[in-house]
């Protein structure tokens, strides 16, 4: 009796045994199944190969960060660069051609306040009364005198040329930079054997030919698509109507306004007046004698009524046209810079995407 | 049974251990790994001292006279311990190496099957070889018998199991490339354990490059005899490595109970007759 107590004690034991060294084994079994995933979050981050200009580079996953930060600075700077570059070319550019601009303010003034200038405008205004016209004579004949005559549209033309072939180099000396910064990190990481075919490689050649892309023609087709092109074509017109309104806002303006009434009965008085006095005695050539008479005094006046304009007002108009240009420039140069900046935003960012959607995966498998 | 259950119980601790290595292994530092790989030296050089001590025992007293100066000079001391330490170290580098780049299920699960195999092997063994051998012997005999059987028993489901993982196509491409890409596909915290793996990639590389030569002409069956040759030899050394292990963390847990082996000097002194006759 006593001696079965412990085998049967043991028995227990060993049945005990049996099942834990069974779950154990399970246990173990079934680690073995879950090795692989258990396996990823203590495995370092594998490196990254890359392929450039023929070479194949295998780079630590922490590299690439800085490659990608690298290239994403490089070019955030060369955005940078390019609109100083603009705004200084295109500063200069407008500084000279304006300046050009201002010196036919002058000859416009002259032929402003020439008999002929006000006959043809009275003519046109006549002509514009009866439909036969156009408006906006003075405004056409300032285009003509102050931006025709200096070669306004080919120059402003000419000068988008200039920054966009400016822009160009600039981005192709992005790309160079970009590139030499590539070749100086990678040249530690090379391997100096090529990994097989089907090898994952991550591919900056795709890379560099995604940013010439975004550099090169397609830059300048969209710079043409701009609003920018047209902004020299109504330079005239735009510049008088700032000179109008300028003039009418200032009092003497209200002259301005009232100049055309006064000369009209001046006219009348001292052609009719002139024309009575003179021939009177003449009998029946009076009559031609009158006219004659009177068209001389009508002249007489309007010089003299336009010299006195010219004396009184000159310097107002042209203080009026100094600033109208001044501030055609400036809404010319605003309405460029806006262009050209929202042209380079568009170019830099979709640079930025490309070197964006080539190491994100990097970063997506590091991760 | 008991003693059975008990046994498979403690070799459930290196399988654990060789396992959580396999997991953690590439991403531990060099100071962790040295700890490893220093308690594998340690338990596997306690098995190959023990069973060494007794194998020269047993030559000592078979072949040499007992006056003979030899008997006290061959009776092991620190040179058979420094060449099992060395041995032991060696077959240490090889198993954690092997095990962290072990990633065929199958193939652990081989070595998992293998542990019950061993414990009921050795039991049955032993006690086979109770009536046959002398105690002093019995455990170095058994354990010899049990190693080299249960190696014969799982080194051919571990080649099985190696047969449907797939391996690179190497065929077209040159040895220089082969092996290259195969190093550089290892990843490891560790610059140590990362260059053994180089290493350890570089010889799987080989042998897979020349067992997929199928040029005609020279050399070609010897190429790929030669290259499944080494791979096979590359098994079975880890399969050798991963039994001493084991063997060794029973050793260490039998340790008390082992016979002690008597000392050659006393039986020079008291010798009645050979000491063979007593084991």
């Amino acid at each position: 009796m006593t001696a079965t107590v412990p085998v049967k004690h043991e028995r227990s034991g060993s049945a005990l045994r049996l099942l834990f060294v069974t779950a154990c084994l399970l246990a173990l079994w079934l680690a073995t199944e879950q090795r692989a995933d258990w396996q990823s979050a203590w495995r370092p981050v594998p490196p990254v190969q890359l392929a450039f200009e023929g070479e194949s580079y295998r780079v630590p996953a922490e590299r690439v960060e800085t490659l990608a930060l690298l290239s994403a600075l490089r070019f955030a700077d060369g955005e940078e660069e390019a609109r100083r570059l603009v705004r200084s070319h295109l500063r200069r550019g407008l500084d000279n051609l304006f300046h050009d601009l201002a010196a036919q303010l002058p000859e416009f003034a002259d032929w402003y306040y020439s008999l002929g200038s006000e006959y043809m405008r009275i003519s046109m205004l006549l002509l514009e009364k009866a439909n036969l016209a156009d408006g906006d004579y003075v405004a056409r004949r300032a285009q003509a005198v102050i931006f025709d005559q200096a070669d306004f549209d080919r120059r402003l033309g000419a000068l988008r040329q200039q920054t966009e072939s400016r822009l160009l180099r600039q981005a192709r000396m992005t790309r160079a930079g970009w590139l030499a910064d590539m070749l100086e990190e990678l040249s530690a990481h090379r391997m100096p054997v090529p990994p097989p075919d089907d090898a994952e490689t991550v591919s900056l050649d795709e890379l560099l030919a995604g940013l010439s892309a975004h550099g090169g023609a397609e830059f300048s087709t969209r710079l043409s698509a701009s609003g920018a092109v047209a902004a020299g074509a109504a330079a005239g017109p735009l510049l008088w109507r700032a000179v109008s309104r300028r003039l009418v806002a200032a009092s003497s303006g209200r002259a301005l306004a009232a100049r055309g009434t006064g000369r009209g009965a001046a006219r009348f008085g001292t052609a009719a007046g002139g024309g009575m006095a003179v021939c009177a005695p003449g009998g029946p050539a009076a009559i031609a004698c009158a006219l004659a008479a009177g068209t001389a005094g009508w002249l007489a006046a309007d010089w003299a009524l336009l010299r006195l304009d010219e004396v009184l007002n000159r310097d107002e108009l042209m203080a009026a046209m100094e600033s109208g240009l001044a501030e055609l420039r400036d809404e010319l140069e605003q309405q460029l810079l806006d262009a050209y900046d929202a042209v380079l935003a568009e170019q830099y960012a979709a640079m930025q995407a490309d070197i964006e959607r080539t190491f994100v995966p990097v970063r997506a498998a590091g991760n | 049974m008991r003693r059975l259950l008990n046994d498979m119980l403690w070799l459930l601790l290196p399988f654990a251990i060789l396992l959580a290595l396999n997991i953690a292994g590439t991403g531990l530092p060099t100071g962790p790994l040295l700890a490893v790989w220093l308690l594998l030296t340690a338990v596997m050089f306690a098995g190959l001292w023990t069973r060494a001590l007794s194998r020269r025992h047993a030559f000592l007293s078979a072949y040499m006279h007992a006056g003979s100066v030899w008997r006290r000079r061959w009776r092991g001391g620190p040179l058979l311990a420094g060449a099992q330490l060395v041995q032991a170290a060696l077959l240490a580098v090889v198993l954690l190496v092997a095990v962290v780049r072990l990633d065929d299920t199958a193939a652990w699960r081989v070595l998992l099957v293998g542990l019950p195999l061993l414990v009921l092997l050795h039991g049955l063994l032993r006690r086979w070889m109770v009536p046959h051998v002398s105690p002093l012997y019995l455990p170095e005999l058994s354990w010899r018998l049990t190693l080299r059987l249960n190696f014969l028993l799982m080194f051919p489901a571990l080649a099985l199991a190696a047969l449907y993982v797939s391996y690179p196509a190497l065929a077209e491409v040159t040895l220089k490339q082969a092996i290259w890409n195969e190093m550089i596909r290892q990843e490891a915290s560790s610059q140590a354990l990362l260059g053994l793996m180089q290493v350890a990639a570089a010889k799987d590389a080989l042998g897979w490059w020349l067992g997929q030569q199928l040029l005609p002409g020279l050399g070609e069956p010897l190429f790929q005899l030669g290259g499944w040759l080494l791979l096979l030899a590359a098994e079975g050394l880890f399969l050798w490595s991963y039994l001493v292990l084991v063997a060794g963390t029973l050793d260490l847990v039998h340790w008390r109970r082992r016979p002690p082996l008597p000392t050659l000097t006393s039986a020079v002194e008291n010798s009645k007759g050979p000491v063979g006759e007593r084991g």
